[in-house]
Parts: structure tokens; C-alpha cells; sequence
């Protein structure tokens, strides 16, 4: 469903601060697969998302999803097939428009958008029936701007949004990171939720390395731009986090005391 | 005398009289004040404009008609130059003009003429139609102007305006007007109808400013209700928005009159003034006696003579007034 | 004071479409555009060549709106073909315009044929009767424009559009191209500004050269005060801003017309002008403190005002997570 194809992303090329984000990086995620990834400061986890997403062009190397080639293709206009939820919980939602008009925002992603009113009543409606599943008791505020949300519920109405349409790819970019414990809880199962329901595919960064090992089917560390480990099944399963610390120390990387703290 | 020196004298007073031509020659074409020119050569004139308009139009066709008869057989050429109202343009118009060739320079504005005169002592200029030269400081007296500028002006005292206005039937009693204050001959013209107007009991005075001619329709507007007539002075900026209180005049049947531009638009009573081709004319004669010789120090300004009253027929008979026998 | 309220609308309608289009910009793309003091002028200008020559009024007036839009295009592209900043591409068309406008005008300024234009007919009415159709008329444009846009930022393009000025990224991952969303911005607020010149110079009688100058400085007063009045809080609330807008306007005016009227120069009002910006932002900023510091009656909730989430009664909802630092 997702593939990189050799894909060289270099920053600030032929300049004193030239860094290689990503090596000749190649990937492969079929549909309904969920990836998690983790790796060291540096290691090109967010170049990764921002290739995939099209925030970055990549030198050299190609994009497909789901067999189309979108290497060339702006963020804005892979929007109808990814779906992405920032870390920064603020970052997913304007905070000024009401929580309708965010989701109704979402609800007109991927298609062309038309001369025809944002909000109808059918809509309103869905989104309640969404927002009731959140039992955040959001589904009574439509009318609130965003701003006046706390940051869980603004990652929780991002998430729900990016499930509004039908994606082929959740892109999680450690959209957990800046949660409390009990409303990472809630968005984690939230997430796992919504990737069963849609059957897309999905790639989630994370620096807790317990959950990459408990989440999902396929666990990958990336280092110095590239994979260097690649586990799915029960050789995922029967990691621990000391093993991947172990990993990624033995590559000469040095955990982040995040990671280490997070387990 | 043996040949050689008698040869020699021939080449050196050739020579002499080669010299001497050309430096007459030179002399003839930079230009001086009091023409060095023999009488057969053509005349340049120089015209400088400040803006388009109908006014500057009447009084420039007016000068040249005159200047060139007054100046026949010799041939006169006239080169124009026009500002359109740009400040900086005048600027640049004025320094190029300082370095030409010509005559002399006729300059229709009053920037056009201060400017004009700042950057040239050298060329006669004659200002056409001015409004203060005195305090424009480009003439220490109107009779006797001093420097080289001299012309005709188009000042009408107020005062001599509401004589003529009495003598309308209603006579007009709450007299109002609209003026832009950074116009110097707005002020200088205001002041001497509001020293008019104080000289004459039993009338009152009431004034709107305006910054530009966006605000001319609010100026107008501002009037109503508390004026009988509206007398509009020499001011371009309000002179552009004529349309906009002609139309607020209309509709609230106020007799307005101008000092200057044409009485067709909707809502003008009349126009009262000078005939500026007549100061076209004036200031032609002028310049006629410039080349010729005259010295503009010595040489007086040109005065408006009659007072011309130009009426639109349709505002007359809307309105129901009678006006005095001279107007018609 | 029945004339403060006739010249107030007289002056104060036809520059609702313009106002609404720099409340589009300066609010919903927090930026600035210079071009719409070049694009009233041209407005202007094209319906009074246009009326001159003796084409119908509505054909002047699209004509008018046509061109306002097409400079807001041009501003669109400077900015996204040559980066230049929109402050920056505004401002170098409004200097080229004036060259344009002065080319299309023909001259310096250019009166009206008599009976040209929307109010043409009307010369031989009452004086009241006269300046309450042309209100109506003048109302009727500015308030469909007003209209138009309203539902315009209620469609999912509006909402786009919207969304663009409040968080350019998260608009971007949801789709919306926000190049094509600034092109739609300026189009529509200097299409504004062509149908208000038009207004403005049939109103007036004449167009010339420098009828658009100042406009966006006065839309930014108009736009603060109405936001005072109105107090639209967030762009969700597409009603709330288009009375802003109008509130804003008229106001501005009013004090204006009555400073003039009270018997201020002219020359003045560029003075009140810049007191009325400037204590339209203090009163912005410190209204919050004042609130505070004053006694509020009971039982009336500020609208969009709440600093914190209410209490909800309802039951079976789980308790919230303490509310986190909203950035």
C-alpha cells in the first residue's frame, strides 16, 4: 500500500550544514498493517513522516500509495489518501473555527471542495454520533471554538477527524507524546480503534519503546536515516525495551532519556 | 604697407569678425533676458501647465491666438509641458525648462509659476492667470513686479462678487463655502470673503474644508440646512468634485454660484469671473512686449476687467430666482 | 441630527463591500493588502469610462468589479511566483495602479455625464425623498455583497478559506491548497473594492485619480470598531462578522460626518481617524481587565467569551481530565 522506493532526503544541500535526513531509505507497508517506529534524535523518524505526508520533497527516490506515484505531489493534495495527526496536540485543530467547522473540515478532505454549505444538518448529526464515541461529552459544544479545549481533547477530536474520511494511510507522528497519561491511554486505544475499523494502513512514531513493541503487528528502528532493524509477528512480540536500546546503542546511537524513562 | 601685414590685417579682422559672429551667435542662442535675437528669427514660448483642464485649456488657446498675431510676421513656436498635477513632476518641468532655449515661459498655475520662478531668474516668465503673485513671493508689487516674472492675475475680490450677488432677487443672506486649506490661494481667497462678508452686515459666512475631492460630497452634504447660498472660490480640488455639490445643490435647491470652470454641470447656477480668454489675451499682449524688449520688472500685472456672469438656463428656472440685469 | 444618519449612510454604504473584503484579509489571513486603495480607484474609474460611453449601468458596475478582482489576482500572483511578501505586492500595485488609473480615467478626473449612473434619474425629487432612495439603493448592493460573502464563507470552500488564516498546516493536512485560498481572499476583497468605487463615483458624480487613497488604513478602523461593537470572537460566526463589518462602517463614518459637521477641518480627520485606531486597540486589549474591574450584570453570559469550559450536568458523562495549558 505504502511504498518508499529509495528515497534520499537531503537538507540544506552544498551548504556548510548539509545533513543526510534519509539514506536511500525502502519501505514497504501493505494495507492493514500497523507499523510503529522508533529510533534515536536524529535518525530521520520525522523525515520520514514529512516524505510520506509530501511536507518534504525527497531528492531522489519515489512515493507510491497505493500504487499511485505521489512523489510529486504537494501535502495538500495527498490529503485524500493520508490522514495525519501531529505532536504537537495543537497542531491538528484551528482553534478558532468551532469544533463543526474543524470536523467539517475534515469531512471535506480529499474531495473537491464545492460551493455547497459546510454544515447541514446530516452532518451536524454524524458528527455527534462521532464525537459521542469519544464520551468526552464534545458532542453538546459544536458551536465552541477549539481554543477553549484542553490539549487531550483537541488530540482526541484530531484523531477522530483523521477517521472522518476514508484514508488509505494513518500517519502518527508521536501524536501521543505531549498527552497526560490517562488521555494517551484513551487516544492510544482510540487509534488502534479506528486503524481496525478503516483497515488502512498505519505508521506510528513513537519514543516509548514499550508501546512500539505492544502496538501493532511490525516494529521498525531507524537510524542514521535508514531501517536498520525490522521486526514483525512474534519476533516483535518477544522484544523487550532494553533489547531495542541494546539496538540502537550498538549502532553507536544514543537513546534519548525520554525513550529510556518511557520504557 | 607692404602685402604681408596688409594680409595679415585681413586675416586677423576676418578672424575678428569670425569670432564675433559666433559669439554673437552664442550669445543669441543661450538665451537672455531682453532678447539678443534679430527681429526676423522665430520666437520659442515655452508653455508649462500645472494640470489638464478646461480652464488651463481656454486660457493657453486665448495666449497663443494673441501672441502669435501680436508677433506677426515672425513665426512663433510653442512647446507644452503639463504636470498633470503631479508635485514632483513640476519640479523636474521646471528645472528642464530653466535650461531651454526659449524666449521666454508662460506657466498657467500657481506651483507651476513658484516653482518656475525659483529655479529661473534668467528667462522672462509670464505667469497666465495667476492668483497672488505678491504672496506667492515671484513679485514684490503687482505694479511694479521686480523680478522676472510678470502676467495677468484672475483675482476678483470677493467683495466685488457680493455686490453682484445682492443684487439677486432673493438676496442671499447665509452665505457658505467650501475650500481645501492647503490650497494657498483658497486661503488668500477665503480670507477676503470672510473680510467681505464682515464688512457687510446682515449676511453670514459658513465654511467646509475638505482634505481632497473624496471629500467634497460630505463638505457639500455638511452645508444643508444651514445655508441660502453657496459661493465656490477658485480651489482645484473642489473644482474636480463640481459634479458633487452641484448634485447636493440641486436636490436642495441652493443657488450655487463658482468663481471658476463652466456653469453646464447639473446643479451650477452661474459662473462669476473673469473671462479668463480675456487674461490669455492680456497676458499674449505681455509677452508680445517682453520680446520685444519690455522688462518684466517694470512691467505691470495684467487686472481683470469685466465681470462675466455665465448662467445655466436649467438651474435658473428650477430654482425661481431673478437675477440681476448684468447676468443676462 | 436626521442629517447625521442620511450623510452618514450616503458616505458610509458603498464602502460596506470594501470593508468586508480588508476584514477577509486582515482577519481571516492576517495579512495586509495595500491593493485594494489602487482597486477602488479602478472601480471607479472603469464604471464612470464605462457610464460615459453609454453602456448600461449593470454592465459598468461588473465591469467595475471585474477589474478590482483581476488586480487582486495580479497581487496573488506577485506574491506566489516571485515570493514577494503580500504588504510588499500590495503596496508596489497600488503605486502602479495610479499610473493605470490616470490612463483609464483619461485625465486627472472625470465627471459623470448628467443622468449617467444608478441615481441619474432621480434629479427632481424632494431632498428627503432623494437621499432615502439613494440610501435604499446604495443598500441594496452593499448588503447583497455582504450577503454573498457571508454564505460564501459558509460553504466548504468558505471554510477552507477560513481555516487557512487560522492554522495554515493543519488546513494543508486536510486538504485545502492554500495557494489557491490567498487567490480567492484577494480576488473577492479587491472585487469589493471595484464595486465600491463604482458605488462611490455614481454616488458622487465624478471619479479621479485619488478617491481609493487611504482606503485600507479607514477599512482597518472600520473593521476595529466593528469588532468592538459586535464582538464576533471566532470566524465561525459568519453573522456576527458581516454585522461587524457593517456596525464597523457606519460607525466610522458617523464619527466622521459628525466631526465635520461639529465643525472640524477637514484636514482634521485624518487625526480622528488615527485616535479612533488607536483607541479601538486599546479597548480591544484592555476590555477583558475592564470587565473584571467593573460590575457585570448577573444573569447575562458574554457570548464567546468564556475563559474556562462550563460544567455540564449531564450524568452518565465520565469526568473530564484536568483541563491542560491551552496554547
Amino acid at each position: 500500500m505504502l511504498c518508499l522506493e529509495n528515497i534520499r532526503l537531503v537538507h540544506n544541500p552544498g551548504t556548510p550544514t548539509e545533513v543526510t535526513a534519509l539514506d536511500g531509505l525502502d519501505l514497504h507497508i501493505p494495507a492493514g498493517q500497523f507499523v510503529t517506529v522508533v529510533g534515536s534524535n536524529g535518525a530521520g523518524k520525522s523525515s520520514l513522516v514529512n516524505v510520506v505526508s509530501g511536507v518534504h520533497r525527497p531528492r531522489s527516490g519515489r512515493v507510491i500509495i497505493d500504487g499511485r506515484d505521489v512523489t510529486r505531489l504537494p501535502d495538500h493534495a495527498r490529503a485524500a489518501w493520508i490522514s495525519r495527526v501531529f505532536d504537537n496536540p495543537l497542531a491538528g485543530t484551528a482553534p478558532e473555527l468551532s469544533l463543526a467547522d474543524n470536523l467539517a473540515l475534515a469531512m471535506a478532505r480529499g474531495g473537491r471542495r464545492r460551493l455547497r454549505p459546510a454544515l447541514t444538518r446530516q452532518r451536524r448529526e454524524l458528527m455527534r454520533a462521532q464525537l459521542a464515541t469519544l464520551g468526552l461529552g464534545l458532542e453538546n459544544r459544536l458551536t465552541d471554538p477549539v481554543a477553549l479545549f484542553s490539549a487531550g481533547q483537541r488530540q482526541s477530536v484530531t484523531m477522530l477527524m483523521a477517521g472522518l474520511t476514508q484514508p488509505k494511510l494513518l500517519l502518527l507522528d508521536e501524536h501521543l507524546a505531549a498527552l497526560d497519561p490517562r488521555t494517551r491511554a484513551r487516544v492510544l486505544e482510540l487509534t488502534v480503534r479506528m486503524h481496525d475499523r478503516l483497515g488502512c494502513a498505519s505508521l506510528m512514531i513513537t519514543h516509548s519503546m514499550r508501546q512500539a513493541i505492544d502496538v501493532g503487528d511490525r516494529l521498525l528502528v531507524m537510524a542514521r536515516g535508514r531501517v536498520v532493524f525490522d521486526a514483525a509477528g512474534p519476533d516483535k512480540t518477544n522484544l523487550t525495551p532494553s533489547d531495542l536500546v541494546d539496538i540502537i546503542a550498538g549502532l553507536g546511537d544514543a537513546p534519548t532519556d525520554r525513550q529510556l524513562l518511557a520504557g | 604697407m607692404n602685402m604681408t601685414s596688409l594680409r595679415r590685417r585681413l586675416a586677423v579682422s576676418v578672424l575678428a569678425g569670425a569670432l564675433g559672429l559666433v559669439a554673437a551667435g552664442c550669445g543669441g542662442s543661450g538665451g537672455s533676458s531682453g532678447s539678443s535675437a534679430s527681429s526676423g528669427d522665430p520666437v520659442k514660448v515655452n508653455i508649462f501647465e500645472i494640470a489638464q483642464a478646461d480652464i488651463v485649456t481656454t486660457v493657453e488657446a486665448a495666449f497663443r491666438k494673441r501672441v502669435t498675431s501680436a508677433l506677426a510676421p515672425r513665426k512663433v513656436s510653442f512647446s507644452v509641458s503639463n504636470a498633470n498635477g503631479d508635485p514632483s513632476l513640476v519640479q523636474s518641468i521646471a528645472r528642464n525648462l530653466s535650461r531651454s532655449d526659449s524666449s521666454l515661459i508662460a506657466v498657467i498655475g500657481t506651483p507651476a509659476v513658484i516653482a518656475m520662478a525659483q529655479q529661473d531668474s534668467r528667462h522672462p516668465i509670464i505667469a497666465l492667470a495667476m492668483g497672488d503673485p505678491v504672496g506667492g513671493k515671484v513679485a514684490d508689487s503687482l505694479d511694479r513686479p521686480g523680478h522676472n516674472v510678470t502676467g495677468t492675475i484672475d483675482f476678483i475680490d470677493p467683495a466685488r462678487l457680493l455686490d453682484e450677488l445682492a443684487q439677486v432677487s432673493p438676496a442671499p443672506k447665509r452665505i457658505s463655502t467650501i475650500y481645501d486649506p492647503s490650497n494657498e490661494n483658497s486661503q488668500v481667497w477665503v480670507a477676503a470673503l470672510r473680510k467681505a462678508i464682515k464688512a457687510r452686515p446682515g449676511l453670514s459666512l459658513r465654511e467646509a474644508t475638505i482634505a481632497g475631492s473624496a471629500d467634497v460630497q460630505s463638505a457639500a452634504r455638511s452645508l444643508v440646512g444651514r445655508t441660502d447660498t453657496m459661493l465656490i472660490g477658485p480651489d482645484a480640488a473642489v473644482a474636480t468634485g463640481t459634479a458633487a455639490v452641484g448634485a447636493v445643490a440641486a436636490t436642495n435647491s441652493i443657488p450655487l454660484y463658482l468663481t471658476s470652470g463652466v456653469a453646464t454641470t447639473r446643479g451650477v447656477l452661474a459662473t462669476l469671473g473673469p473671462s479668463y480668454a480675456e487674461l490669455g489675451s492680456a497676458a499674449g499682449d505681455l509677452a508680445a512686449k517682453v520680446v520685444a524688449g519690455a522688462k518684466p520688472e517694470t512691467t505691470p500685472f495684467g487686472r481683470p476687467g469685466r465681470l462675466i456672469w455665465e448662467v445655466n438656463p436649467e438651474t435658473l428656472t428650477a430654482l425661481h430666482l431673478t437675477l440681476p440685469a448684468t447676468a443676462r | 441630527m436626521h442629517y447625521l444618519l442620511t450623510d452618514t449612510l450616503i458616505a458610509g454604504l458603498p464602502l460596506l463591500p470594501v470593508v468586508m473584503g480588508i476584514y477577509l484579509v486582515i482577519r481571516i489571513r492576517q495579512d495586509f493588502d495595500l491593493t485594494v486603495d489602487g482597486s477602488l480607484t479602478l472601480g471607479g474609474a472603469v464604471a464612470a469610462v464605462s457610464l460615459n460611453h453609454g453602456l448600461p449601468v449593470p454592465v459598468a458596475i461588473i465591469a467595475a468589479i471585474a477589474a478590482g478582482m483581476l488586480a487582486g489576482l495580479v497581487t496573488t500572483t506577485l506574491h506566489l511566483a516571485f515570493r514577494v511578501p503580500v504588504i510588499l505586492a500590495g503596496l508596489v500595485m497600488s503605486i502602479g495602479m495610479r499610473t493605470l488609473n490616470l490612463r483609464v480615467l483619461g485625465r486627472p478626473s472625470t465627471s459623470l455625464d448628467a443622468g449617467a449612473g444608478l441615481f441619474g434619474g432621480l434629479s427632481g425629487l424632494a431632498p428627503t425623498a432623494h437621499d432615502w432612495i439613494v440610501i435604499a439603493i446604495l443598500a441594496a448592493f452593499a448588503l447583497v455583497f455582504l450577503a454573498g460573502v457571508s454564505l460564501l464563507l459558509l460553504t466548504e470552500v468558505g471554510l477552507a478559506l477560513r481555516a487557512t488564516g487560522v492554522n495554515v498546516g493543519m488546513a494543508r493536512a486536510q486538504g485545502v491548497d492554500d495557494r489557491r485560498s490567498l487567490a480567492l481572499c484577494l480576488a473577492l476583497a479587491n472585487a469589493g473594492a471595484g464595486l465600491s468605487g463604482a458605488l462611490i463615483v455614481q454616488s458622487q458624480g465624478f471619479a479621479d485619480s485619488s478617491t481609493g487613497t487611504g482606503t485600507l488604513l479607514a477599512g482597518i478602523g472600520a473593521v476595529l470598531l466593528g469588532e468592538l461593537v459586535a464582538r464576533p470572537g471566532s470566524a465561525s460566526r459568519v453573522g456576527r462578522v458581516a454585522l461587524s463589518v457593517l456596525a464597523g462602517t457606519v460607525l466610522y463614518r458617523a464619527i466622521l460626518v459628525g466631526a465635520l459637521r461639529a465643525g472640524l477641518e477637514a484636514t482634521d480627520l485624518d487625526g480622528i481617524t488615527a485616535l479612533i485606531l488607536v483607541a479601538a486597540v486599546a479597548v480591544n486589549r484592555y476590555l477583558p481587565t475592564l470587565n473584571k474591574i467593573l460590575p457585570r450584570p448577573r444573569s447575562r453570559a458574554a457570548p464567546g467569551a468564556r475563559s474556562s469550559p462550563p460544567v455540564r450536568s449531564t450524568a452518565s458523562r465520565r469526568p473530564e481530565p484536568v483541563a491542560e495549558e491551552v496554547g
